[in-house]
């Protein structure tokens, strides 16, 4: 059942068609790409409908039930349906598909799961402040040229490369 | 495989370059000769600066400072021959953008005075000379007869601030309104616009 | 041109299918580049996989290369593009902290999705955890608030910050990504000690990094909008028809329009100013100041396929000049009100009308002037709205940052 994994696409190519992929969603609706916002919307509508009470009183959620269809019916959450589809269908494609824990030779699953953890919580914080992740605010700011976008993109790399001495034993040797 | 992808953007890349030359070419040739954008002129004649009332022209007329334009007369060249503004060439307005004609009005670089026997005239080669990279245009206000009677003979001080598009009417009374169904006055209203709001949005 | 649902080309109700239609694409360029595996996203941070930097920068430089090459052409309009906002602090803020949670996680929000679908169970908790930091800030947002939303520069350019030309700066952005390519790439074969027979086996790309710096430098020499579109109307057309007189139309002719608005239909626009509009209009008249002429929202009104379109001023002067001007941009069949309201006025009410002669023409029209005249005076020219459409404007509106929205 170990089928061969194809091997993955030449990056600068990639780029290219995510490039005009990016550049499609700019000409059809104006706007550009985003992750974090549908994982947000479903936040959202998980606390409305677990704790009403305190939405109303929170400025975060207000907006988000005081007018339209709701949280869910969001250009974002289609987009990320789409994502998550397209990816499925190339996972397919490549024999990619798996449960599998991808982690640096030194540490064990367990670990590599509590830092996912951690990192996913860190990240979710911080694409709110950041309005925005590395897709929403960083590449498609960049590609409009928007100051957010690069000021975003470097402190996310700079931190990045600041903090990967201290924390190799992660990912490396 | 990664060469036969490698590939595939170079191909891709070729063919994009290709497509947007053409479409830089097909801009090129099928764009009409302007060498002012659409809104910037429509600023620049917006401003409403170019219109020389009978007052700003006596002064101008007084102060010699007319030497400084190519003054155009748009009119017949049998009206021209009657009688025109001192100075003046003839370029019937059928004629302005011919290639003589532009010549003829770069006497005095781009500071052109039109004036016509309709204002509107006037206004109409002043657009299309500004479209033209012409930025410094003027035109008189008012059409000629009126300016030689009450400028060129003698400067009748009513008339200093006179143009076509003073309201010559108060037209209210005019269009008057009958009674409405209780007896009052039923104001006519204008066509009411209801706007669409479509928004874009964007973040994350 | 673009963006197209914004402006109504598409319809609005499709954006989110759009929406998923374009996921479908991101998605599969991801998994299919490897942003799927957590420890390829981590090499950029160690040397040993520089795929992040060599998809980002590619596609960053992709799109905006498209972006401003499709503005020059007008395929697209950069005023109704969604412009991320710069709120400084929180940009930094909130920068430093997915820097770090980079680096323990791995995984980025998008790559996490591609991740996770395919069966990534380190990606799977990563989500997890990213419900757990948004609801963090939804549960602490009065304490953040104030940094969310405070140094709000705008939305601003880079350019702009740099106090640098635009095209000046993508021109630098093209040939710093391609200097990264290759500099990273000599790091990546160091830390890898790649052997010298794999180096020599790797396709050359010197063919798309010179179409993407000639396109660099067309952009540079190029200027920003070129000075006439290609569908425009030359201005020997426009000449022509003044000449000839095909602008104009007639005051009997609008007259007609207001007695019996349901046979011919006639859309007037008032170009005066919105003061002189309210003073007196035309009945049914809508307004268009002349400075607002080109604007996009009231093309709709301009181009009315189903009505004959007049413009109309005081006189013929202030509509000559919005007629110029909007039959330039392209649109067509448009006429204005020879005489404008003083004509009009004179012509209807002040003269004398000849309602008996030989010449049946004459007659004709004398009798129905004076007829208008006693119509108007008496007050019957109340609008038809319900004969005659009204006008529905798309106004394009760039929703603002609201309060918390991310």
């Amino acid at each position: 059942m170990n089928k061969v994994q194809k091997p993955y696409m030449n990056p600068y190519l990639a780029g290219f068609l995510l490039g005009l992929v990016l550049l499609s969603a700019f000409f059809v609706t104006g706007r550009g790409l985003g992750a974090s916002g549908a994982v947000k919307s479903v936040v959202i509508t998980t606390v409305g409908n677990v704790a009403p009470e305190s939405v109303a009183n929170n400025a975060f959620y207000a907006e988000y039930f005081s007018e339209g269809p709701g949280p869910m019916k969001n250009w974002l959450v289609y987009l990320t349906l789409g994502v998550l589809a397209g990816a499925f269908f190339s996972g397919a494609m490549s024999n990619r598909l798996g449960f599998k824990i991808d982690k640096g030779p030194r540490i064990s699953s367990r670990s590599r799961l509590l830092f996912a953890a951690a990192g996913g919580l860190l990240f979710g914080l911080g694409a709110q402040f950041g309005r925005g992740c590395t897709s929403g605010a960083a590449l498609t700011g960049m590609a409009v040229l928007s100051t957010a976008g690069f000021l975003t993109m470097m402190v996310i790399f700079g931190t990045g490369y600041v903090l990967a001495y201290f924390f190799r034993k992660l990912w490396i040797k | 495989m990664n060469k036969i992808q490698a590939n595939i953007l170079k191909n891709a890349t070729l063919l994009f370059a290709i497509v947007g030359i053409m479409a830089l070419l097909v801009q090129w040739i099928a764009a009409p000769d302007y060498k002012a954008e659409n809104e910037a002129v429509l600023s620049t004649i917006a401003n409403d600066d170019q219109k020389i009332l009978p007052l700003q022209l006596h002064e101008m007329i007084t102060t010699n400072q007319l030497a400084n334009y190519t003054l155009v007369d748009l009119r017949s060249s049998h009206l021209f021959n009657v009688g025109t503004l001192s100075g003046a060439i003839n370029i019937p307005f059928a004629d302005l953008l011919k290639k003589g004609s532009l010549k003829q009005m770069k006497k005095h670089g781009n500071s052109v005075l039109l004036f016509s026997d309709d204002e509107s005239q006037a206004v109409a080669a002043a657009v299309l000379l500004i479209s033209k990279g012409f930025d410094d245009v003027k035109t008189l206000a008012n059409d000629y007869d009126y300016i030689k009677k009450n400028v060129l003979e003698t400067f009748d001080p009513a008339s200093a601030f006179s143009k076509s598009e003073k309201a010559r009417f108060d037209y209210n009374r005019f269009f008057r309104t009958g009674g409405g169904a209780d007896g009052a006055p039923v104001r006519t209203q204008p066509k009411i616009i209801q706007t669409e709001i479509v928004k874009t949005q964007g973040g994350c | 041109m673009g963006p197209l649902i914004p402006q109504g080309f598409v319809n609005a109700d499709l954006n989110l299918f759009f929406a998923f239609i374009i996921g479908l694409g991101f998605g599969y360029v991801l998994e299919q580049a490897g942003f799927s595996s957590s420890r390829k996203l981590a090499g950029v941070f160690y040397g040993y996989d520089f795929v992040v930097l060599r998809v980002f920068f590619t596609a960053a430089i992709t799109a905006m290369t498209g972006l401003l090459f499709f503005g020059y052409l007008g395929w697209i309009d950069w005023d109704l593009l969604y412009i991320n906002p710069t709120y400084l602090w929180s940009a930094i803020i909130g920068g430093a902290i997915m820097g770090f949670g980079f680096i323990l996680g791995g995984f980025c929000p998008g790559t996490s999705l591609t991740a996770a679908v395919i069966g990534k169970i380190d990606a799977m908790v990563f989500i997890g955890g990213m419900f757990i930091g948004i609801f963090i800030f939804g549960e602490f947002y009065d304490a953040f608030q104030s940094i969310y939303t405070g140094a709000f520069l705008g939305n601003v350019f880079v350019y702009d910050t740099l106090g640098i030309s635009r095209d000046g700066f993508a021109m630098l952005l093209i040939v710093v990504a391609l200097a990264a390519f290759i500099i990273t790439q000599r790091i990546e074969d160091k830390v890898n000690k790649t052997p010298d027979l794999e180096k020599k086996a790797r396709p050359s790309y010197w063919i798309p990094s010179a179409v993407l710096i000639a396109g660099g430098l067309l952009l540079l020499l190029l200027p920003s909008q070129p000075r006439s579109g290609w569908h425009e109307v030359s201005p020997d057309k426009i000449l022509t028809t003044m000449s000839n007189q095909h602008h104009l139309t007639g005051i009997d002719e609008v007259a007609y329009s207001l007695i019996n608005g349901k046979d011919r239909p006639v859309m007037l626009v008032d170009v005066r100013s919105a003061e002189d509009y309210a003073r007196f209009a035309l009945p049914g008249a809508v307004n268009i100041p002349l400075h607002q002429i080109l604007d996009h929202r009231y093309e709709n009104i301009l181009r009315s396929p189903d009505q004959k379109v007049v413009l109309y001023s005081n006189s013929n002067t202030l509509a000559t000049e919005a007629w110029m001007v909007a039959t330039r941009a392209g649109i067509e069949n448009l006429t204005l009100l020879d005489g404008g309201l003083n004509g009009f006025v004179q012509t209807i009410f002040q003269e004398e009308h000849i309602t008996d002669s030989y010449n049946l023409n004459v007659e004709h029209q004398g009798r129905f002037r004076e007829k208008a005249r006693n119509y108007f005076l008496s007050g019957k020219a109340v609008p038809k709205t319900e004969s005659v459409g009204t006008p529905v404007i798309k106004l394009i509106e760039i929703e603002k940052p609201v309060q918390g929205g991310c």
